[in-house]
């Protein structure tokens, strides 16, 4: 029988996220300090119930005194009440329970190492092992065993664990259910990362599926330029068999570190580690490694590509090359080289522009939502990305994006 | 001589401000509680206090497993909601289940295509002990495993001995972190308490030093206060001998209000236990607001107090105090026209504004110091005017032969 599956989404709570997350949305490049403690502040206040009722008023009150804002704040309510739930089960069963009527599902859940989003900072937030114990336990009830599939979020900066046997081996196992890797590079390290070496080998040979975050947007290192780019030389994954790519992609990290206007900047200059040149080294040493770039570059780079984007944005000369592009050249060039369309989906336009691109019946493409990331944008509701998959592609290519393609990424040799 | 000082103007003076912070401290009080209990703070610091307990930043931390075990996860009131309380008896049943849990195994089994736990011969005892030495070597690990030795010792062994030694340990470790939680919760609540006294400083425009000033100028209102203030102290000293009540019951009961215990049974049932507070708080502004009406029947008041403690903040606010929002008060009677600058008259302004806002901000501290504080202030500052001579009615009043 085949499974629709869901390629990703995510369940981790307001708890699992570094007290200073909200600086990904609140930052003053004049006043850092500012936007520091107002982020603080707002993540407390959103985790407190007497806060979020006060909040909830405030936007009430906005909502009758500026119509035109009600579905953004409707949205951005229902993205702190699903962000805000104790536990990632009850997150999961927000997500299940618009899957039902689509009979036999399975619904990816990536576990995200959120620790080390800024290297300076301290924060109380639960933190990565015991979000992944609690996907775990969420694995074993026979309630959720069959539709949820789990990822493990794995971080080269991880402390006290080996990376290949102490983590991936151990969930990556049929005892835990875990079914592939999710990796975040945005959070501050570099896909080619030497620290990744073996788990890249491992997860070749074991077929592992790997995940990961290939768009501009999202979530973002949040401290100091120099906190991780004191380091020297960087080591590369792959230089030897790739030494053209390499060295542009050696060549963009030396303009960034000569680039003092951006270094302020975080929402920008941390696309140095997302940027999809980074995997061609890595995929050069390990050509049958199956790694999905998720979300397709992004929809503001699909617009981009296509000349449509009405305000481009202003990047630096070299952070400009298109991600859209770039996915699209891997996935000609490597064989295990995947994308979904999650988040993307929610710009009607952009997925045109993609749907319209498309040359090969979308053989390496899967359907994921991001949930519930999602809430916050207009028609990023589970339902309305649902009604815009099932409007925009015919039932062939559902069948592909939805249910084939999708099982052959998650199969690995292990089980 | 000491009789002098006993009566004197200034103790009185004394006696009525410590009447009067008493009082708005009580309502200060009250608002805080209420906040608090609506907002479920406590559980927010529960769940830190239960965390911070099994941090170590690389092992599983037990404390928010605590939190996914049914018997924990079900005494949330809603889905973002936290447990307000938790019994050390619940935390040490349910944390023993969650560590044990964690040394349990599971295998794939093929023909069921499920993971399934596998029987297990090891007593809980055993498994806990196993979760814990298969952790990560940290502090945490380290006190853990102290901890599983030491009732293993105990045990001598017998695992259920050393099990129900465990069970003894989680809960007395339980028991001492809760004080941190207590402590917390207290500081939240001073912290609550001194934005309350601000905005009612502010909001009733309650200067301390102008406030002792006019009573200390005006005999006849101080002998009102002193008046109200004796009876109320005798009220409160009345409630000493229920040691069952907390410092703010005991204000509460000394001015007629019904604490949570002590509704009559006929409302009891009618009040949900979240609304109890709110109904103190109601009952408190009604009594303040109902005085407003009865400024001018000061000598009905007067007969009252001997009949009701319930009267006392009327007739308080009968008494004419120095407080609120009036033409002829500050800062409504400062000369704020002024063109030429600098002059002596913009110089007069700024320093009759400073000792104003100073007054604010002494009225903000005497109220977040709380209700039981100055109660308890009150009953030893009457204590020590009674414990004075009783002045000669003759010679205070040589005319009155």
């Amino acid at each position: 029988m085949k499974t629709f599956t869901n390629i990703h989404s995510h369940v981790f709570t307001a708890k699992h996220s570094p007290d200073y997350f909200l600086e990904t949305a609140i930052h003053f490049s004049r006043w850092p300090w500012l936007g520091r403690w107002l982020a603080r502040k707002l993540n407390e206040m959103v985790q407190r119930r007497d806060s979020r009722f006060l909040l909830k008023t405030f936007a009430g009150i906005y909502r009758v005194l500026s119509p035109s804002s009600r579905s953004a704040i409707r949205r951005y309510i229902e993205f702190i009440n699903i962000g805000t739930s104790s536990t990632q089960r009850e997150i999961f069963d927000d997500i299940a329970k618009t899957h039902v009527h689509l009979g036999d599902y399975r619904i990816v859940v990536l576990t995200q190492v959120l620790d080390y989003l800024d290297l300076e900072q301290e924060s109380n937030h639960i933190r990565i092992r015991t979000q992944v114990e609690q996907i775990a336990d969420l694995k074993r009830n026979m309630l959720y065993q069959k539709n949820i599939c789990p990822f493990l979020g794995v971080d080269p900066r991880m402390v006290g664990v080996d990376l290949v046997n102490d983590w991936a081996k151990k969930y990556i196992h049929p005892d835990y259910g875990f079914r592939g890797i999710k990796i975040y590079p945005a959070a501050g390290f570099f896909p080619f990362d030497t620290r990744l070496d073996e788990l890249w080998g491992w997860a070749e040979k074991e077929q592992v599926p790997i995940m990961t975050h290939c768009t501009r947007g999202g979530s973002w290192y949040l401290g100091s330029f120099e906190s991780v780019f004191n380091t020297g030389y960087i080591e590369m994954i792959g230089e030897g068999k790739d030494p053209a790519t390499a060295a542009r992609i050696r060549q963009r990290i030396m303009d960034l570190k000569k680039d003092k206007n951006i270094k302020s900047q975080n929402s920008k200059w941390t696309n140095i580690f997302g940027h999809p040149q980074n995997y061609r080294p890595v995929l050069e040493k390990y050509p049958r490694l199956k790694i999905c770039l998720a979300h397709a570059g992004g929809s503001n780079e699909i617009l981009r590509s296509h000349g449509k984007l009405l305000v481009p944005p202003k990047y630096p000369s070299y952070l400009q090359e298109n991600w859209y592009d770039e996915v699209r050249s891997l996935m000609k060039d490597f064989e295990n080289v995947y994308t979904d369309i999650s988040y993307t989906i929610s710009n009607r336009k952009a997925m045109k522009l993609f749907y319209d691109d498309n040359t090969d019946g979308f053989a390496k493409v899967m359907y994921g939502t991001d949930f519930y990331l999602t809430q916050q944008e207009k028609r990023g509701d589970e339902s309305d990305l649902q009604k815009i998959f099932f409007g925009l592609f015919s039932d062939k290519e559902i069948e592909r994006i939805a249910y084939s393609n999708p099982d052959g990424f998650i199969r690995n040799n292990i089980f | 001589m000491l009789g002098d000082i006993f009566n004197s103007a200034l103790l009185e003076t004394l006696v009525s401000l410590v009447l009067v912070y008493a009082l708005l401290s009580l309502v200060a009080s009250a608002i805080v509680e209420v906040v608090n209990y609506k907002f479920k703070a406590r559980g927010k610091m529960l769940y830190l206090t239960i965390s911070s307990m099994f941090e170590d930043k690389l092992n599983v931390n037990f404390g928010h497993l605590l939190y996914d075990h049914p018997v924990i996860y079900n005494l949330r009131k809603d889905r973002s909601n936290l447990p307000q309380y938790i019994g050390a008896e619940t935390f040490s049943s349910a944390m023993i289940d969650v560590i044990g849990n964690f040394g349990r195994t599971y295998r794939y089994n093929d023909t069921e295509h499920a993971i399934v736990l596998q029987d297990d011969q090891r007593s809980i005892f055993k498994r806990c002990r196993d979760a814990i030495f298969d952790m990560k070597h940290t502090d945490v690990k380290l006190m853990l495993m102290n901890m599983i030795d030491k009732c293993d010792y105990k045990g001598n062994n017998d695992d259920a001995r050393a099990l129900a030694a465990f069970d003894k340990q989680l809960r007395q470790w339980f028991n001492a972190q809760m004080d941190r939680t207590t402590g917390w919760y207290k500081s939240l609540t001073a912290a609550r308490l001194k934005w309350v006294g601000f905005f009612m400083a502010l909001a009733l425009n309650i200067d301390s030093i102008s406030m002792f000033t006019q009573i200390s100028e005006s005999p006849a209102l101080r002998s009102k206060l002193v008046a109200i203030a004796e009876a109320t102290a005798a009220s409160y000293k009345a409630q000493l001998n229920d040691t069952t009540l907390t410092g703010l019951d005991r204000a509460y009961r000394s001015l007629g209000i019904p604490t949570a215990k002590h509704l009559p049974d006929t409302v009891k049932p009618d009040i949900k236990e979240d609304t109890a507070y709110l109904h103190y708080l109601l009952a408190l502004i009604k009594k303040l607001d109902s005085v407003k009406k009865e400024v001018t029947a000061i000598d009905s008041i007067h007969r009252k107090l001997s009949d009701s403690a319930n009267n006392r903040i009327d007739a308080l606010a009968a008494s004419q105090l120095p407080f609120g929002w009036r033409r002829d008060r500050a800062p409504a009677n400062f000369e704020w026209k002024i063109s030429v600058w600098p002059s002596a008259s913009w110089w007069q302004l700024l320093k009759r504004l400073f000792w104003y806002l100073l007054g604010l901000i002494i009225t903000m501290y005497a109220i977040s110091s709380g209700a039981p504080f100055w109660f308890d202030m009150l009953l030893k500052i009457v204590n020590i005017r009674k414990s004075g001579v009783r002045p000669d009615p003759k010679s205070s009043n040589p005319t009155a032969e």
